[in-house]
């Protein structure tokens, strides 16, 4: 039974890092070249709407994905796998802070109304360069639970080699 | 090596199903929603440049995943591991199908421009319901990598018969 508690855990946030991840690197590739060419007329329909959508969905995700990594660093704390997955909620530490204190405050002055084009753009050229550097952040996070799934996999072939041994 | 090339592969196939689960997703809980306040006026700029890119992007990733997909039944052949990249590959060429034949229609018909309301609206809802099939096809690849890796994980069968055949 807990097995398969651990199971659905590791499973929930590999899930919510791959959906951040593939969020993050489908607006870079796809919207971000759009964004270039938005007006403050299109701002509300191309930006803010999405925007607000994601951070109401992601209010949700983030916090459990808080937990479940927290749960498998526990799970790890007392074998090699503590430093990976350690490392992997530090990245999305960074990654949260930077959307928490940096990110989120250009969302608030967008969605407040800005009068000018220039402003606007300034204003998403920084959003983009911080989304970009929390894509960075989170991919390396997403590297890092990749090699604990892979390396674990490698472990537990050992250890079945090595059960193999003794056993004959 | 072999077996440091032989992870990077899987690596790599599951970046790429994790790429179109979070870009699909992605559409479906951010954009779809308000594609009821797009007109044949302000719909272009919205909906075809991204898609255009997302098209010629995932072009060159699914051939990428079919490759690494044939890579890892080829690894997985004796194993009955192998049902899961099988699956996957089957979901790939089932969205490549849907795609291809149905959603690129409608992608044609909107860069070609709409002046109708009531013809962009109607082609905007049947291609929100034939993406709906996708992410269907696309959940499932990403299901079935998370399932192989766990299942490399606990190595059930494989590895307990082996323990257990001494």
């Amino acid at each position: 039974m807990k097995k398969i508690l651990l199971t659905i855990n590791h499973a929930y946030l590999f899930f919510g890092t791959s959906l951040y991840v593939g969020v993050l690197w489908a607006l870079h590739f796809f919207w971000y070249p759009s964004w270039e060419t938005i007006t403050l007329e299109t701002v509300h329909d191309h930006f803010i709407l999405p925007t607000k959508a994601a951070t109401d969905f992601f209010t949700i995700v983030v916090p459990l994905m808080l937990l479940t990594h927290i749960i498998l660093i526990w799970q790890e704390w007392k074998t090699k796998f503590r430093w990976p997955t350690a490392f992997a909620l530090l990245c999305f530490a960074v990654a949260l802070y930077i959307g928490e204190f940096h990110i989120f405050p250009i969302n608030d002055v967008i969605y407040a109304g800005v009068n000018s084009l220039e402003r606007l753009r300034e204003l998403f050229q920084k959003w983009m360069l911080l989304n970009d550097v929390r894509l960075v952040i989170m991919t390396i996070m997403w590297l890092t639970l990749m090699y604990y799934f892979i390396a674990k996999g490698d472990l537990m072939s050992k250890f079945a080699h090595n059960q193999t041994h003794k056993s004959s | 090596m072999k077996k440091t090339l032989l992870n990077i592969n899987k690596g790599i196939l599951f970046a790429c199903v994790s790429m179109y689960f979070g870009t699909g997703w992605s559409l479906v809980f951010f954009s779809l929603p308000s594609t009821d306040a797009l007109t044949p006026e302000n719909y272009y700029q919205q909906f075809v440049p991204p898609i255009e890119r997302a098209t010629e992007f995932f072009t060159y990733m699914t051939i990428i995943m079919m490759i690494a997909a044939i890579i890892i039944i080829a690894e997985e052949w004796k194993s009955h591991r192998k049902w899961y990249p099988i699956g996957i590959l089957g979901a790939v060429i089932g969205a490549t199908i849907l795609t291809s034949y149905f959603i690129f229609p409608y992608n044609e018909q909107l860069a070609a421009g709409i002046t109708s309301q009531v013809k962009l609206q109607e082609i905007l809802h049947a291609w929100q319901n034939l993406h709906m099939v996708r992410m269907g096809f696309w959940t499932g690849e990403w299901l079935l990598m998370l399932l192989y890796f766990f299942s490399l994980l606990s190595g059930n069968p494989t590895l307990n018969s082996n323990i257990k055949s001494v």
